[in-house]
């Protein structure tokens, strides 16, 4: 991410986005996938850090274990050299004082002592050497020849012994040279020299003294120590940083190897850090007494941490399988506090497209989501309940609506008819008299249907044939009813009183106009699993605006104030839609001049008791019941 | 349902890591447990001149961390006899085989028909016109020793050497490095206007050459072209009442007494503690690679005189601390 200089808040805002998003995203996510993810998270982040924390004090431990052990090592091996090296000064002493200084070299010859001091100790030596100032040998154990031409005094032994007179000088490790090779053997020594006191014929001569110690005995004891652990090593050397031992002395000799010797040469004793050849190692340095020789100690710090391809492999291992139990784990535990929360979720989840059962809310779990259960469990009882006194009410509203337009209708028919039975009678025309009185007392059994609300369809065509009957007297026959109805349609539900209102406003919007040549069509028909039932006229008809607004709502509420119009129609639509849903009710085609056709669209539904009640109360799921 | 997908992915790949790790350390672990076997072949294993090179050889094998098996030899006098011994060594589980050979008359086809079944690193000999192909080659550069000597000849030379009788002894003409030893000094002594008197030829009998000697005039100077002509030379000239001009090439501890005690006057000697490494070395690496992707590696050689035989930069080459 870049950062805008000029507008540093752009770079923030950007941020916070993106975790508002994230955490958005993490929300909306289920809640196991979000507690697992945080669990994991968190395990694995304190499993690393106390995997970090338990390295670094394991890398320090070892560290502090490994110096030490060095460090006793190097005591060890310090405390040998030394007992040694104190061995083969007195070696050198005891030559020196106890046979040197009593003979007068004139007159004795020490080769007696010399050899018995040799064969004493002819384990760690090579050999004894006294040499006269001028280089010239005394006498030597054992017994050999000088090479030819030898001066030992360009020798560096020699040279130390004559320049610092007051001590006792050892070299570093060579071949020794000056004495004739018995048997092709060479030996690698160390010289231990000292300026001596010759006396001859009692006048006091220099000398120096030569021990040639067998540097078989350093490095056997060198190899010892360093034969025990792979990454440390040990090595010596002189207060000079020259080499007197190391494992690879002659690769070093060959430049195929290096060390840092001489820096090692100017530490002090103790622990050191240093960085040679880009190598980070700890150094641990002794001073072997009087010598100046050092012992040094090389760890490098590899040998501390996790070094080896397999010890990193290990802990790769490691890590990865206590990822996988940390996983499966979480994975169990997330199960366990989930679980209920997702079964309550599981058994609600339908709430919001209809009715829920309460029963078959989860109660279960912890109690906190037991509780919730409950509680979700007694607020949907309470819902459903106060669902159910709505659908009630809203059924009463409407039945009340019904009736109030059913009686909207009743008086004014009743009163025609009725006047016009009395002018029947009046004109003695009895017989027409009677047969309207049976039409009315059959089309008001049709209304009442003790109470019902949906009858037979065959029920509904007697009521329309009753009204069609009484009206035909009425108008004097002004207009011919012609009756189209499929014998199979009779017996299915209908919602009663359809068809009357659209025959009501066929007389009186449709035919009423023409004089004697108005035709009125009845039809019933089933399609499919829908019944059609039309009334079509021959009528004025009416333009197509007229017969959108005939079923709008608002036209309705505009009729329903000034009476009459099609107010009919819009009722019977609503009726029809309430009981059987969007899908049906009334349809109308009309062409001005040529009539109008109003199609009614219910169900079939068999006419069946158990239907019936189900209509009547409402609960009719839209599956037909072919029951019969 | 993607959540649902996702933790037996994760668990899948965990548990296929896993495997696969412990796979690669179990096969590791085996690796390391089975220490890798090498032998080598040399004439006369016991023979002080080999020192420097099986010095070198331990060092190696040690950084290696392989096991270096030195098979006990004699004399070998055909290369059939040397097939044996190989055949013997790779019977016993050789992971590679160091080799010096006795000959190299049909070598190449031999070494060809070994090669197929374990790693073979040649030492000693640079023949690699025909094996480099097929095997290692950690050698010093023969010709180079031979054009040395006759150099070396010239300078310690009390006359001109047109004026001098100049008897060589060399080793078996059945080897290559020692016809390029021949060749480099034949090429160089006539440059410098000398010319052979007589060549001998040894062959491993001390006696025999003894013989060969003393049946030959009595050189100026006396060249020897191996170690084994070296100590021969050394001990013929010490014998002799004329001052003979001793100059070889050679290792031991023997040769380099006799110039020591200036009877022989200059050594030339191949860095064969180089030698020894450096053959471990590139052997162990192509086992434990397992695949062979034969070297040619040439070491060098210094050449020594009496007051140069203690300095301290040839002390570790030539008398190496035996362990």
């Amino acid at each position: 991410m870049e950062f805008d200089r000029e507008n540093p808040e752009k770079v923030n805002s950007g941020s916070s986005k993106w975790i508002g998003q994230t955490i958005e995203k993490a929300g909306r996510r289920g809640i196991q996938f979000t507690v697992l993810v945080s669990f994991t998270v968190v395990s694995v982040f304190i499993m690393v850090l106390l995997g970090f924390s338990l390295y670094q004090r394991f890398t320090l431990r070892t560290r502090a274990m490994m110096t030490e052990s060095m460090e006793q090592l190097m005591s060890q091996t310090e405390a040998n050299f030394e007992d040694y090296l104190t061995s083969m000064r007195r070696v050198s002493d005891a030559m020196y004082y106890d046979t040197i200084k009593d003979k007068d070299m004139a007159l004795d010859s020490l080769d007696s002592e010399m050899s018995l001091l040799y064969e004493a100790n002819k384990d760690n030596l090579i050999s004894f050497a006294l040499f006269k100032r001028d280089g010239s040998l005394v006498c030597a154990a054992p017994v050999s020849t000088m090479k030819e031409g030898m001066d030992v005094r360009l020798q560096p032994w020699f040279k130390m012994a004559m320049e610092r007179p007051e001590n006792l000088h050892f070299s570093t490790p060579h071949v020794q040279n000056i004495f004739n090779a018995s048997s092709f053997r060479y030996y690698w020594v160390i010289s231990l020299s000292r300026i001596v006191e010759l006396t001859y014929s009692g006048v006091p001569v220099r000398g120096v003294l030569l021990v040639d110690m067998n540097y078989n005995t350093i490095e056997e004891m060198m190899d010892r120590v360093n034969g025990s652990n792979s990454y440390q090593y040990f090595y010596l050397c002189d207060s000079n940083g020259e080499l007197i031992y190391h494992p690879r002395m002659i690769q070093i000799g060959v430049e195929k190897y290096k060390e840092n010797n001489l820096a090692a040469s100017d530490y002090e004793d103790g622990l050191h850090e240093e960085i040679f050849e880009g190598e980070r190692r700890m150094v641990v340095v002794k001073t072997i007494s009087y010598t100046g020789w050092k012992l040094v100690g090389v760890i490098p710090m590899s040998g501390f941490r996790l070094g080896t391809v397999s010890t990193q492999f290990f802990t790769f291992l490691v890590l990865l399988v206590t990822i996988l139990a940390l996983l499966l784990i979480n994975r169990l535990v997330t199960n366990r506090i989930t679980s209920p929360i997702l079964r309550l979720n599981r058994s609600i989840q339908n709430m919001d497209g209809g009715r829920v059962d309460p029963d078959k809310v989860y109660i279960g779990g912890p109690a906190e989501v037991e509780n919730l259960g409950r509680s979700m469990q007694g607020s949907l009882r309470q819902v459903n309940e106060l669902m159910d006194d709505v659908v009630r009410e809203q059924e009463e509203r409407r039945r009340t609506e019904l009736d109030a337009l059913q009686s909207q209708i009743n008086p004014h028919f009743l009163y025609n008819t009725l006047d016009s039975i009395v002018w029947m009678i009046e004109d003695e025309r009895n017989a027409d008299a009677v047969f309207m009185v049976t039409q009315l007392a059959s089309l008001f059994r049709v209304s009442l249907s003790k109470g019902r609300t949906v009858i037979s369809i065959r029920d509904e065509f007697v009521h329309a044939l009753n009204y069609m009957n009484i009206q035909k007297v009425r108008y004097k026959d002004a207009f011919e009813v012609s009756w189209d109805i499929q014998e199979e349609i009779l017996d299915y539900c209908t919602v009663k009183l359809i068809l009357q209102p659209i025959l009501e406003n066929a007389i009186y919007y449709g035919v009423d106009a023409l004089g004697d040549e108005g035709e009125i069509v009845v039809s019933g028909r089933k399609e499919g699993d829908d019944i059609l039932m039309s009334v079509r006229d021959n009528g004025l008809g009416m333009p197509q605006e007229k017969v959108d607004q005939i079923l709008s709502d608002e036209e309705h509420e505009e009729r329903t104030h000034r009476h009459g119009s099609g107010v009919g129609l819009i009722n019977v639509h609503k009726r029809i839609m309430l009981r059987f849903g969007p899908r049906y009710g009334l349809s109308i085609e009309s062409e001005p001049d040529e009539g109008t056709e109003v199609t009614i669209r219910i169900p079939a539904v068999p006419y069946t008791e158990k239907n019936r009640k189900a209509l009547e109360h409402g609960k009719w799921t839209g599956e037909v019941q072919n029951e019969k | 349902m993607k959540n649902r997908r996702l933790f037996p992915a994760l668990v899948l790949i965990l548990v296929a890591t896993i495997m696969a790790v412990t796979g690669f350390m179990l096969w590791e672990s085996g690796n390391t447990a089975n220490l890798r076997q090498i032998h080598v072949i040399i004439e006369n294993s016991n023979d002080n001149r080999w020192v420097q090179f099986i010095e070198g050889m331990k060092q190696a094998a040690e950084d290696q961390e392989v096991i270096l098996t030195i098979v006990p030899t004699g004399h070998m006098e055909t290369l059939s006899e040397e097939e044996a011994i190989i055949e013997r060594a790779i019977a016993n589980g050789s992971d590679g085989l160091i080799i010096q050979l006795c000959s190299s008359i049909d070598a190449a086809s031999m070494l060809e028909k070994l090669n197929s079944r374990t790693n073979i690193e040649l030492v000693d000999e640079n023949a690699y016109e025909v094996m480099s192909n097929v095997v290692g080659v950690v050698s010093p550069d023969h010709k180079a020793i031979g054009e040395t000597i006759a150099n070396e000849a010239a300078l310690f030379a009390e006359k001109p050497l047109e004026k001098c009788t100049i008897g060589v002894i060399r080793g078996s003409s059945a080897l290559s490095s020692m016809e390029q030893r021949m060749d480099g000094f034949t090429e160089a002594l006539e440059s410098l206007g000398g010319k052979t008197t007589w060549v001998l030829e040894q062959n491993g009998d001390a006696k025999d050459i003894k013989e060969k000697l003393a049946a030959n005039e009595t050189p100026d100077i006396l060249v020897a072209l191996d170690n084994a002509g070296l100590e021969a030379a050394g001990e013929y000239a010490s014998s002799q009442e004329k001052d003979i001009t001793v100059i070889g090439t050679g290792t031991s501890t023997k040769s380099i007494y006799y110039l020591d005690c200036g009877i022989v006057q200059s050594l030339v000697v191949p860095e064969d503690y180089m030698m020894g490494y450096q053959s471990v070395s590139d052997l162990a690496d192509y086992i434990h690679r397992n695949r062979f992707l034969p070297l040619v590696r040439t070491i060098a050689h210094r050449t020594i005189h009496k007051d140069t035989l203690f300095a301290e930069e040839n002390q570790e080459i030539l008398f190496p601390v035996q362990r």
